[in-house]
């Protein structure tokens, strides 16, 4: 049996790195656009 | 300030909820969320630390369990999507074209992931990052580069009719590449992917330890797409939201 271990952890590695980022990317968008529309709410109060 | 609805809401045939302010829209990452990262976990532990490795290919073997279960979310999110351009253009509802574009732009992180996780594996096992005349590999490259396109053109065309009418359309012809990206095994002489080891006529080429793994794999990744889905999909109807409000507040100064 050959030694593929680094090549396993790499790929996990890329892979949760992906979705992670993705998470995040989802979060602050999220979050930014409920700020945004805070704001509107805001501006039109006053 | 009244809030406009949602554009599109009096074109859709049945009457149905238009949320007119953020705190009606559910946070994006939710508990569904929660529990798919809670299963990942569980299902790289159980592939890591309690499932045997390959005997020819050692540990390697074990990218398939996130390289395939990515393939299947990616195929999964891009069939939602042509199904749902299919429903736009029958019904023009604004809600199958805000899934559509959900569905696309979540089926482009699992085709890189899975583009990704085959190339580390191809590297070593088959001694080559990327092989061209594998038509497997060419067929996925030009899925993703079609899913790209999809989400670029949603970005070029401002019109909100156009943009849903033209990107509907490439949502229909990505699916269509995914019947011969799964038979082109069978269907070409020049590939180097291996034929299917579990989903395949007769008993699955595996160990049962492999095969439960396997299979958790895809309910695992599956259930990480729908909450993808669903979070993007709900930034879609927050960014909608914003644009509404912010016309007609400038409308209304």
């Amino acid at each position: 049996m050959i030694d593929t271990r680094r090549d396993m952890i790499a790929a996990y590695i890329v892979a949760t790195t992906i979705y992670v980022v993705y998470s995040i990317s989802l979060w602050l968008r999220d979050r930014r656009l409920r700020a945004r529309l805070e704001s509107t709410r805001e501006m039109d109060r006053r | 300030m009244t809030t406009a609805p949602l554009r599109g809401a009096e074109q859709s045939a049945p009457p149905h909820f238009q949320p007119t302010s953020a705190r009606q829209v559910k946070p994006a990452l939710d508990w569904l969320f929660a529990v798919a990262v809670l299963a990942v976990a569980g299902l790289y532990v159980r592939a890591l630390a309690f499932t045997p490795p390959d005997a020819l290919q050692g540990m390697a073997q074990k990218i398939y369990y996130i390289h395939i279960a990515a393939w299947l979310s990616a195929y999964l999110a891009v069939a939602i999507t042509a199904l749902m351009s299919i429903v736009y253009l029958w019904l023009h509802d604004d809600r199958a074209d805000r899934l559509a574009e959900a569905c696309a732009e979540v089926a482009l992180i699992f085709l890189t992931v899975g583009l990704c996780t085959g190339s580390i594996w191809g590297h070593r096992i088959w001694g080559a990052w990327w092989v061209w005349w594998d038509m497997r590999l060419t067929l996925t490259l030009f899925l993703w580069f079609v899913v790209a396109a999809y989400l670029v053109l949603r970005g070029a065309i401002e019109e909100p009719a156009m943009r849903a009418r033209y990107s509907a359309v490439l949502g229909i012809l990505a699916a269509l590449l995914i019947p011969f990206i799964h038979l082109s095994v069978y269907m070409f002489s020049a590939r180097l992917h291996p034929m299917p080891v579990a989903l395949q006529p007769g008993a699955p080429k595996m160990s049962p330890q492999m095969l439960v793994t396997f299979l958790s794999s895809f309910v695992v990744f599956m259930l990480l797409d729908i909450a993808f889905i669903r979070a993007r999909y709900r930034i879609g109807v927050l960014r909608e939201l914003a644009a509404a409000a912010e016309a007609d507040g400038g409308e209304g100064r």
